[in-house]
């Protein structure tokens, strides 16, 4: 059950998703994911998790508008993105979707702002300079803008890789191992920080991950097992959420 | 994205390998200032040739012959100005080559056998002394006016006039000197004399009708509009006094059409060595498509990066080709800079004291810069097109 109760459309929508890689000269086929649905409502944080194989990176990448399913239909702010073009594609990618690296993947010359800009380069963004600013603080990195990656530490990079994610204020936050590199120090922060984002700012969070202790921060877990979803569990929410604030 | 964060972007990528930029600039470099200097020098022999030739006097015809000898009786027709309005003066000339010697000094030259008229028909200048007179013509005098080159040999840089020299064993009094000259058919290393004296005294070959027979007539139309009047009136004398019906005994020669045919040539000269530098400039390209190409390879963690920040694939294109271009560009910016400080320093190296010097006409660079700025767009373009068409996925897992 969505931990949302009101009737908004879901903001991501997956319908009976698959995904089929041709290997080779075509003849083998690999089912990546296998009717896959799931829905996704705004301000929720959702963890999917599976084995290494189970198609978890597949799910996220076509979640992330990096790939489209083989059939099915994936809707994501109420946008078919499975007849996409390339450009469309990328145009979704660059409005909506929020990237947060297992390797951080910043632009290693480039300073924490101008990595924190760069999405928005893509989709000329008036006042980047200020949201970039404001998006560093909100992960508490204010006085570090001006550094480089390697100036930073390996928690600090993943809070500029949040920075950048959620600087165009995307429709969903999506987190691929986020804690993958971390020590467990730098990973409890990194947590916090996207429970914060979630709690309190209310962006819709999709972590990918295959730790358990990593799943559990989430308000909803999804299991995947060799292209399958085999459980989909929410957990009862120890805060109210927008919309049932909105109920009260 | 906007022009200017697609610049800065590409700055961004440049100043990463600052070497490896700088080197394949220089193949651009080497390309663009190799143009400039063989199109300078292609351009300045140009100049010097149509400069050398338009010397002589664009209103000078030569007629020599090609069958039956040319003779006076000829140039008397010629001179004749019912018959030939257009024409201004002829001069007839006799060659011959000859030993001229002093007590202790000898050298070669051509020897010339002239009419005073020769003066102002090939736009001559004295240097010292007078040039022959009809007196001299008339009484085969034995006098000679001697090239700036030959009076120099004999003379050094004492005035000869009044001096005895022999030419051929007989003796001549010089009565003058040219001044130097420089251009096609210089007369510095010729001697003039009387061309009655060149016929009866030095050579001397009578036709069969007992004429004495003329090597070439140079004919002086009265400006360049009556060139062409001239040449007519001068080919309807000559075959009516050689009774001609079919075929030529005679040739003219138009002075603007020995300046065309070189300067057709000269063209050719300069589109060969165009070509030639044009070529290095390809190369040049194709180091830049070789370094663009490795670039894309190395980069492509990054371009998958920039792909999931929402990069389009126009966006990836306009990034490499412009690093391209800026390559190019750059590289013809400063292949111009080289280009013209070679042309001034060939200028002033090699052709100081010549008549000769480079010419960098102003659509010369202009036209570097344009090509060196499509080289960047021709060879850029597969190496953008290449990292576009990188699959996102594939690209952020690249190490």
């Amino acid at each position: 059950m969505p931990t949302k109760p009101n009737n908004d459309a879901p903001v991501i929508q997956i319908r009976d998703v698959s995904k089929v890689y041709e290997m080779g000269d075509g003849t083998i086929q690999v089912r990546a994911l296998d009717g896959v649905s799931i829905n996704i409502h705004d301000g929720e944080y959702v963890a999917i998790i599976g084995a290494s194989g189970s198609g978890k990176s597949t799910l996220m990448n076509i979640i992330g508008c990096l790939d489209v399913p083989t059939s099915g239909t994936y809707h994501i702010d109420g946008q078919a993105v499975e007849t996409m073009s390339n450009n469309r594609l990328a145009d979704i990618r660059s409005r909506k979707v929020g990237f947060v690296f297992q390797t951080h993947n910043l632009l290693p010359r480039l300073t924490a702002l101008a990595n924190v800009e760069l999405p928005m380069m893509y989709g000329h963004w008036p006042n980047r300079r200020k949201r970039a600013e404001d998006a560093l603080n909100l992960v508490n990195l204010g006085d570090r803008m001006d550094h480089r990656p390697t100036e930073l530490s390996g928690g600090q990079q993943q809070r500029v890789g949040i920075a950048r994610a959620l600087v165009k204020e995307p429709s969903v936050l999506l987190a691929d191992e986020p804690t993958g590199n971390l020590d467990t120090a730098n990973t409890a922060e990194i947590l916090n920080i996207i429970s914060d984002l979630n709690h309190e700012n209310g962006i819709t969070v999709i972590v990918v991950t295959h730790e358990r202790d990593v799943a559990a921060r989430a308000d909803r877990i999804i299991t995947l097992s060799d292209g399958q979803v085999i459980s989909d569990e929410t957990k009862p929410s120890p805060l109210m959420t927008k919309g049932e604030l909105e109920g009260v | 994205m906007s022009p200017l964060d697609i610049i800065r972007t590409s700055i961004y990528s440049l100043t990463a390998n600052r070497l490896r930029a700088a080197l394949a600039l220089l193949g651009i470099v080497l390309g663009v200032c190799s143009v400039i200097t063989l199109m300078s020098i292609g351009r300045g022999s140009t100049d010097r040739i149509t400069e050398l030739i338009q010397g002589l006097g664009s209103n000078l015809l030569t007629v020599i012959p090609s069958g039956d000898p040319l003779t006076l009786t000829d140039v008397d027709a010629l001179r004749d100005p019912l018959y030939t309005p257009s024409i201004k003066a002829v001069a007839p000339q006799i060659g011959t080559f000859g030993t001229i010697h002093i007590d202790n000094n000898t050298t070669q030259a051509a020897i010339t056998g002239v009419t005073p008229e020769f003066l102002n028909v090939r736009n001559l200048e004295m240097g010292t002394g007078t040039f022959i007179g009809t007196p001299h013509v008339e009484s085969l005098s034995e006098v000679v006016v001697l090239g700036a080159q030959v009076s120099e040999d004999l003379f050094g840089n004492q005035d000869p006039t009044g001096a005895e020299v022999r030419i051929n064993g007989r003796q001549f009094r010089v009565v003058g000197v040219l001044a130097s000259q420089t251009g096609f058919g210089s007369l510095d290393d010729q001697a003039l004399i009387p061309i009655t004296t060149a016929y009866y005294r030095l050579s001397g070959q009578r036709t069969p009708g007992g004429d004495i027979s003329v090597d070439q007539i140079s004919v002086q139309a009265r400006d360049v509009e009556s060139v062409d009047q001239a040449i007519e009136e001068i080919e309807t004398v000559l075959r009516l006094s050689h009774r001609i019906t079919d075929a030529d005994d005679f040739t003219v020669f138009n002075q603007q059409e020995i300046l065309d045919t070189f300067e057709e040539t000269n063209q050719t000269l300069v589109v060969f060595l165009g070509t030639v530098a044009g070529i290095s400039l390809l190369v040049g390209g194709i180091g830049i498509m070789n370094i663009m190409l490795v670039s894309v390879t190395e980069r492509t963690r990054e371009i998958g990066i920039r792909q999931a920040m929402g990069a389009k694939r126009r966006d990836i294109v306009a990034q490499f080709v412009t690093e391209a271009v800026f390559l190019t560009f750059g590289g013809g910016i400063i292949g111009v800079i080289a280009g013209l400080t070679l042309a001034t320093a060939i200028d002033g190296r090699f052709l100081i004291g010549t008549e000769w010097s480079t010419r960098v006409t102003s659509n010369i660079p202009v036209i570097a810069l344009i090509v060196s700025i499509a080289v960047g767009l021709f060879f850029g373009i597969y190496p953008a097109v290449r990292a576009a068409r990188l699959n996102p996925i594939e690209a952020l897992r690249y190490e």
